[in-house]
């Protein structure tokens, strides 16, 4: 029954009155359930009376993130009446059904009628559910452990009392018999501050008979005579009790706040190491690690391939730890619901001795899931482990998440400098191949469609240019080739000796057309040591350095190759150098990167070619390096390939190091 | 045939493509005027006064865009741009920044040749007659100054854009007129992006003269540049 179809959608429609009890959990449950089903949005609300206790709050903290989990939510309203506040609110709020659970708000006060049966009588304009907590469900029943405080307690007790009895004995002469019991209060206190109330009480009776027995007159009897004394006695039980409540109260809550300190501690620990890690792996170690340490069972993580029903498991601790198949069942189970299931879930937690899966999920996507073999511990977590597990295993999804998000963001990058090497790659190469391309079109349909119009010279001028351009295609795509290979990482230096003579009169062979309207002059010693290095690659690079220069070199100008020992003799330099325009500062060193000037398209020559980057990593195999530099006298370029000379006695014999 | 002798200035940094370009055009009754940069050429063109000028973008001192300008600033000799760049951007850009046509690299001679005689062909006549006032193509006829349109004799009802576009593009008859050009001289600089007026206007337009959008021969899109009316003794049309 909707009241208004056309408020705004704004707030929750469905709600879910939590009372912090066992029930809760059905109750988001199903809240969840309707509104998904109704595509409303829907909520939890509490009204906190300033009355609950410990247990509550974590129940109630853990609902709240369940329902933000789950898309809902929660709301605590602060006040006494709690079906007022609930109408209030669901009046409010326009809710159109709300969730309650049907058990009694408190068991002892059997005389009230239960929440549904009040919100019945006041009435409201929604519809009411009842949610029945399943059976099934196990409810936390907290085991103590009584077996260890049996013995301490009593011990603790007789022996405080008795230490009372001996210096009672001994200041008997000197105190009155009512300051003596003060003496047996003091064990009551030593009681509860060591062992806590039942101690302390335990410790008022042994006083309160000891005090009776030896003290008071009859002596050694538990007869009283007089009324004064009877006075005492009853005062002083009165007294050692409820001195005793205090002091255990006190105790336990030290005890309860020392916890939740080393609690907090560990969890700014455990999330500091958690944001600290940097990938997958790191976050699910911390994460499983933090578990076993503290609930002492085998953990391990598991993952789904994408798509896959089956469940892989990445880590696990101890290692080598597989959970067993109905394990395995229920954790495909979780992956498909999105919800915890095994021990105590209620979902497949028929095995006494299983596991529990919790499934990590983020925005609505399971990231992978947890698996922790309690029922290997003693007893059932309590809601304050619970809620901590919780924690630990919430920051563990998130931290899974950013980890996640940090390598989708590193992949984007990556592919897109990819991309945009790419496409230099692509537009270097279009100009590349078409440049010459264009010469060899446009000279041979000129020869095709102009024929009758062309001068024999013309003709042999325009086929001239066809074949030089060829071979100049050709030379690029043999360093497109020769870049591959190196990209690849599988060029095989095959080294032999070579003198400089051989490899420079090779290169420049090779250029001869474009280096013939150039001054070449060639300089260097003649007792230069033999390089041992791959011949042909070699080759290459200086043919693509001196192509460079030549290209560059004014009509003309001089290109000039030296041959130098640097001065430790370990290397020996090549040095290129041109009259050209030179190459700006700060793009000395762009110049070898590949296709470094793909944005700029053909607009400069030394980015269009591979060149440079292909000496570079041609001189680079062989374990050199190449630089740029301004030319001598300041004008054009001095591009120089340092190459490492063999350190074998063989040479250093052969070639003996001489003054530069 | 050009009869005085028409001057063509080379601006590009190729050796070979000068060369070929050179002896081609030196075949063809031209005389040939080279530059290999940008400083170079802007030179030759202020001192030799040539008659088109060939460029291309990428030249090592100065880009061809700049030239481009450049030689706008000076005069409105026509300029054709030989480049690698078949960027419809880079294409778009040299045309609305001034350039008469486009040549993407590689290309053959005969169409480099076929652009340069429509240029030098529409820089002639204007000076004797003033302006094209009439197209006469495939049973087609155009007359601008009285304002008619007839497709084998009978007269073409068109609407004030398509005859303005028509208009337009019959002015520059055998080069590309850019869609941002169309659309700024005929919608007005507010709609200099609005293509799709001008998509619906050519296809109406190709629909009246009976123009096949598969193989125009009448009006060529220049796909993401423009559309070119074809000239009525092109060797494409």
């Amino acid at each position: 029954m909707t009241r208004s179809s056309n408020t705004s959608l704004h707030g929750p429609r469905v709600l879910a009155a939590l009372s912090g009890s066992s029930e809760d959990a059905a109750l988001i449950r199903s809240a969840h359930r309707l509104a998904e089903r109704e595509q409303l949005p829907w909520g939890a609300v509490h009204v906190d009376g300033g009355r609950l206790d410990a247990d509550r709050r974590l129940v109630l903290e853990q609902d709240a993130s369940k329902v933000a989990r789950l898309g809902g939510e929660m709301h605590t309203i602060q006040g006494q009446d709690r079906v007022a506040e609930l109408l209030h609110y669901a009046d409010e709020h326009r809710i159109t059904t709300l969730l309650v659970g049907c058990s009694r708000p408190s068991g002892w006060r059997f005389w009230r009628r239960s929440l549904p049966e009040r919100l019945l009588h006041a009435g409201g304009a929604f519809d009411l559910v009842m949610i029945a907590e399943t059976s099934k469900r196990p409810r936390f029943r907290p085991r103590r452990t009584w077996q260890r405080f049996q013995l301490r307690e009593p011990a603790i007790a007789t022996a405080t009392s008795l230490c009372a009895l001996g210096s009672a004995w001994l200041l008997q002469a000197w105190l009155e018999l009512a300051d003596l019991s003060l003496v047996f209060l003091a064990a009551v206190l030593a009681s509860a501050a060591l062992a806590g109330t039942r101690a302390a009480m335990l410790s008022a009776f042994l006083g309160f008979l000891s005090f009776n027995f030896f003290f008071m007159q009859p002596r050694f009897s538990l007869a009283i005579l007089e009324k004064e004394q009877l006075l005492t006695v009853v005062f002083f039980l009165l007294v050692a009790v409820v001195v005793g409540q205090l002091a255990g109260t006190g105790r336990r809550r030290l005890h309860a706040l020392r916890h939740s300190q080393e609690q907090s501690q560990r969890l700014l620990a455990y999330s500091r190491s958690l944001s600290a890690a940097t990938d997958r792996e790191q976050v699910c170690d911390i994460g499983l690690t933090a578990l076993e340490r503290w609930l002492h069972v085998p953990v391990a993580f598991l993952d789904f391939e994408p798509g896959g029903s089956h469940p892989c498991i990445r880590q696990a601790i101890p290692q080598g730890t597989v959970p067993d198949a109905p394990a395995l069942t229920a954790a495909s189970w979780s992956w498909q619901h999105q919800r915890p299931s095994g021990v105590g879930t209620g979902q497949l937690d028929e095995d006494d001795q299983g596991w529990r899966m919790l499934p990590l999920s983020a925005r609505g996507r399971s990231i992978g899931m947890v698996g922790i073999k309690l029922g290997q511990r003693p007893a059932p977590l309590s809601p304050d482990h619970e809620a901590l597990l919780e924690s630990l295993v919430g920051q563990l999804a998130m931290a899974l998440e950013r980890t996640r998000l940090v390598g989708e963001l590193e992949t984007t990058r990556v592919s897109e400098e990819n991309e945009r090497l790419r496409s230099a790659l692509l537009s270097s190469v279009s100009h590349d191949l078409r440049t010459p391309l264009a010469s060899i079109i446009g000279s041979a349909s000129s020869l095709r469609d102009l024929e009758a119009q062309l001068s024999p010279q013309d003709k042999a001028e325009l086929l001239d240019g066809i074949l030089s351009e060829s071979e100049r295609l050709d030379r690029y795509i043999q360093n497109l080739l020769d870049m591959t290979r190196l990209g690849h990482g599988n060029l095989k230096l095959e080294r032999d000796w070579i003198s400089l003579d051989d490899l420079v009169s090779a290169a420049v062979q090779r250029l001869a057309p474009a280096l013939s309207p150039l001054e070449l002059r060639l300089d260097w010693p003649t007792d230069l040591p033999l390089l041992h290095v791959h011949p042909a690659l070699i080759e290459q690079a200086l043919v693509n350095v001196i192509d460079n220069a030549a290209r560059f070199s004014p009509p003309g100008g001089q290109v000039c190759i030296q041959g130098r020992l640097d001065t430790d003799h370990r290397q020996l330099e090549i040095r290129v150098m041109d009259q050209g325009p030179g190459i700006a500062p700060e793009m000395r060193e762009a110049v070898f990167d590949m296709f470094h000037t793909g944005s700029e398209g053909d607009r400069s020559r030394y980015g269009s070619g591979l060149g440079l980057a292909i000496c570079q990593g041609m001189v680079g195999a062989h374990g050199g390096s190449v630089d740029a530099r301004l030319g001598p006298q300041g004008i054009g370029t001095m591009i120089t390939l340092h190459l490492p000379l063999p350190v074998t006695e063989d040479t250093q014999d052969s070639e003996p190091p001489h003054a530069d | 045939m050009p009869t005085e002798r028409d001057r063509v200035l080379v601006i590009d940094d190729e050796p070979q493509i000068r060369r070929f370009l050179r002896i081609s055009l030196v075949s063809q009754g031209f005389s040939v005027i080279e530059a290999e940069t940008g400083t170079q050429g802007l030179a030759r063109a202020r001192e030799e006064a040539p008659d088109l000028v060939l460029l291309d973008l990428g030249l090592p001192d100065m880009d061809g865009q700049a030239v481009l300008d450049a030689l706008r600033a000076q005069s409105d000799i026509p300029v054709i741009i030989v480049s690698v760049r078949g960027q419809e951007s880079e294409k778009v850009r040299a045309l609305d920044n001034g350039a008469n046509d486009y040549v993407t690299k590689p290309f053959g001679i005969q169409e480099l040749l076929a652009r340069v005689r429509a240029l030098l062909r529409h820089r002639r006549r204007p000076d004797t007659t003033g302006d094209v006032e009439c197209y006469r193509h495939a049973g087609l006829t155009i007359d601008l100054s009285a304002h008619r349109v007839s497709l084998h004799g009978d007269p073409v009802h068109l609407t004030p854009k398509e005859y303005a576009v028509l208009a337009l593009l019959v002015r520059q008859v055998g080069r590309v007129v850019t869609q941002t050009q169309l659309l700024r001289d005929i919608w007005g600089a507010d709609h200099a992006h609005d293509s799709h007026y001008l998509r619906i206007v050519i296809s109406k337009l190709r629909h009246k003269l009976g123009d096949d959008p598969q193989s125009p021969h009448l009006l060529q899109t220049e796909a993401g540049i423009g559309y070119r009316l074809l000239a009525p003794r092109d060797p494409e049309a």
